[in-house]
């Protein structure tokens, strides 16, 4: 890794960043309406289940991170797509693994800070009972975001630019399978099998005991912990494997 | 050692209907200083072979060294080339200033040298007035001075222009042109794709010629027009006409009082001035038209 080039790489993602006035919206507007709606729900559901709104409400900050996490690493590649800019990047010697780090490190930025607010501003509505554990489920939902955008990012570039889409969809499907509002018991057994292995499975179990009982059992943490960190490991070769694909098949070259 | 070096290079796609050869055992020496002009009519191939030496797509077979280093495994000797190709393109939203800054950063350029080069450019390129604005809202010649100036700023021992001149006005082609040269003449060597046949043979110290992914002639222009075209026209305007029937038994083509000689390459046209002195013709004016590297490029492009 030579850090000039990530640096540059998150310098340039910055700039875009502050330059493009859609992003403000992305990263801020969506999750900032997303609690204010579940934090206004979260109060009115404590008249028949006091801990309902908050599930929801936590649940939705979990899934808004999870999204901006994932889904800007894609976007920032599918805008290189779309601009015809990425080759001007390529041809300065840039890897694919510098390629997607810089990007990890703008976004994990961005995402952390967004979370933060998001953290603070649901506060309003809840009481947090257990700040630690709560930041102990928030570092593996960002490793398990990070993992899926280099999946992402090696499907996109071995299916064509066609499945951009991807970028920001994908995320919506694994969330489901990770049994969101309700226990994984809940689901058809082959679901419950799936759902054992999606990284965000034992987070949002995690994050549904600290609002019902306080605290976070030690085996949801290690768990979620263990997805995340496999899926990082796995994404990676995947993604280095697709992007030297796309090389030697012409899409670097002819397509991004 | 050669600025780049592409030995036995060959390059197949996959597709449906079995493999496609872009490439076949193309090899190159282009040495260092100088301007190495690759031609080719469209999809030949010059593009296939300007993405592998930039290490965007993976030669099948063979392989290229830049300054004696191969790109694939030396991914750092990248960052002594230069690149601008007339479809380069950078994030919509970037300004020209976040452009250069961000460029030289990707290219190791030290700080204290960025801001100083940066300026330096922004200055000899025209681009102060432009310099806040978003990349989307620059003008054709604008962009082309900027992916310019970008390619410049790291100061490259090599620099690759695909098609710099096209879709520029003939001004702002020319300043491209002289930029160029002023380039090589700092010691870059130039590797120019064009479809410009008079700025390929203005600016090149030698061509290639690459047709269905193969090199089919490579030298100076002069050398390969005379590997095929071994003859030039020569054109004698008249006064009178006279000894038609002996004028066409020497070979001149007689239309109204233009009479078209054609001649072998070294021939020399004196013996045909004094020939047709002698036959009391007054000639007013001479012209030859020597075949030109548009000739050539049709000649060799229509040949299968």
């Amino acid at each position: 890794m030579r850090w000039h080039k990530i640096n540059a790489m998150v310098y340039r993602d910055f700039k875009i960043f502050t330059r493009v006035k859609y992003k403000s919206v992305e990263f801020f507007y969506f999750p900032t309406i997303t609690v204010l709606i579940w934090g206004l729900f979260s109060i009115y559901a404590q008249q028949f289940w006091f801990e309902a709104g908050m599930i929801i409400l936590v649940i939705n900050m979990f899934w808004s991170f999870a999204h901006l996490a994932q889904s800007e690493v894609n976007i920032l590649m599918m805008e290189d797509v779309w601009s015809g800019s990425i080759k001007q990047m390529l041809v300065s010697g840039l890897t694919s693994f510098e390629y997607l780090f810089a990007r990890l490190i703008s976004v994990g930025i961005i995402s952390i800070v967004v979370t933060t607010l998001l953290i603070i501003l649901s506060s309003f509505f809840v009481v947090f009972p257990n700040y630690i554990d709560l930041v102990l489920l928030v570092i593996p939902t960002l490793v398990g975001s990070m993992a899926l955008s280099g999946i992402v990012g090696a499907l996109i570039m071995r299916l064509g630019r066609e499945y951009g889409f991807l970028a920001w969809t994908s995320i919506s499907l694994l969330i489901f399978l990770s049994a969101p509002f309700f226990p994984l018991e809940f689901f058809p057994f082959v679901l419950q099998m799936l759902a054992k292995i999606m990284p965000f499975t034992y987070i949002f179990a995690g994050a549904r005991e600290l609002m019902t009982t306080g605290s976070v059992q030690n085996v949801y943490i290690l768990k979620s912990y263990l997805i995340a960190f496999i899926y990082l490991i796995l994404s990676l070769p995947i993604y280095y494997f697709s992007f030297e694909k796309a090389r030697e098949d012409g899409k670097l070259a002819r397509f991004f | 050692m050669n600025a780049v070096e592409i030995s036995g290079v060959s390059k197949y796609f996959k597709s449906k209907k079995g493999q496609f050869w872009a490439l076949r055992d193309v090899s190159l020496n282009i040495k260092k200083g100088e301007i190495f002009s690759i031609l080719g009519p469209n999809g030949a191939g010059k593009s296939t072979l300007l993405n592998i030496i930039t290490n965007t797509l993976t030669a099948s077979e063979g392989n290229v060294k830049i300054l004696g280093m191969e790109a694939r495994n030396y991914p750092d000797i990248l960052e002594k080339v230069g690149f601008m190709s007339s479809e380069s393109n950078v994030h919509w939203s970037l300004h020209v200033r976040d452009v250069l800054n961000f460029y030289g950063k990707l290219y190791g350029v030290k700080k204290s040298v960025l801001v100083k080069r940066r300026e330096q450019l922004i200055k000899e390129f025209d681009l102060e007035k432009i310099s806040g604005k978003s990349f989307h809202v620059l003008s054709t010649g604008e962009r082309a001075r900027l992916i310019f100036a970008k390619a410049l700023l790291h100061q490259p021992k090599v620099i690759l222009l695909d098609e710099p001149t096209s879709g520029l006005d003939p001004e702002m082609a020319q300043r491209v042109r002289k930029m160029i040269r002023k380039i090589n003449k700092a010691g870059t060597t130039v590797i120019l794709t064009s479809h410009n046949m008079t700025e390929v043979e203005q600016l090149s110290d030698q061509i290639a010629f690459i047709h269905q992914g193969k090199i089919v002639d490579i030298g100076t222009v002069e050398k390969v027009k005379l590997k095929h075209f071994s003859t030039f026209n020569a054109y004698f305007k008249v006064s009178e006409v006279r000894n038609k029937t002996l004028l066409r038994k020497k070979g001149f083509v007689i239309k109204g009082k233009m009479l078209r000689k054609t001649l072998q390459v070294g021939e020399s046209l004196s013996k045909w001035l004094a020939y047709l002195d002698k036959q009391k013709i007054d000639v007013q004016e001479v012209e030859t038209k020597r075949p030109g590297l548009e000739d050539y490029f049709v000649k060799i492009a229509n040949k299968k």
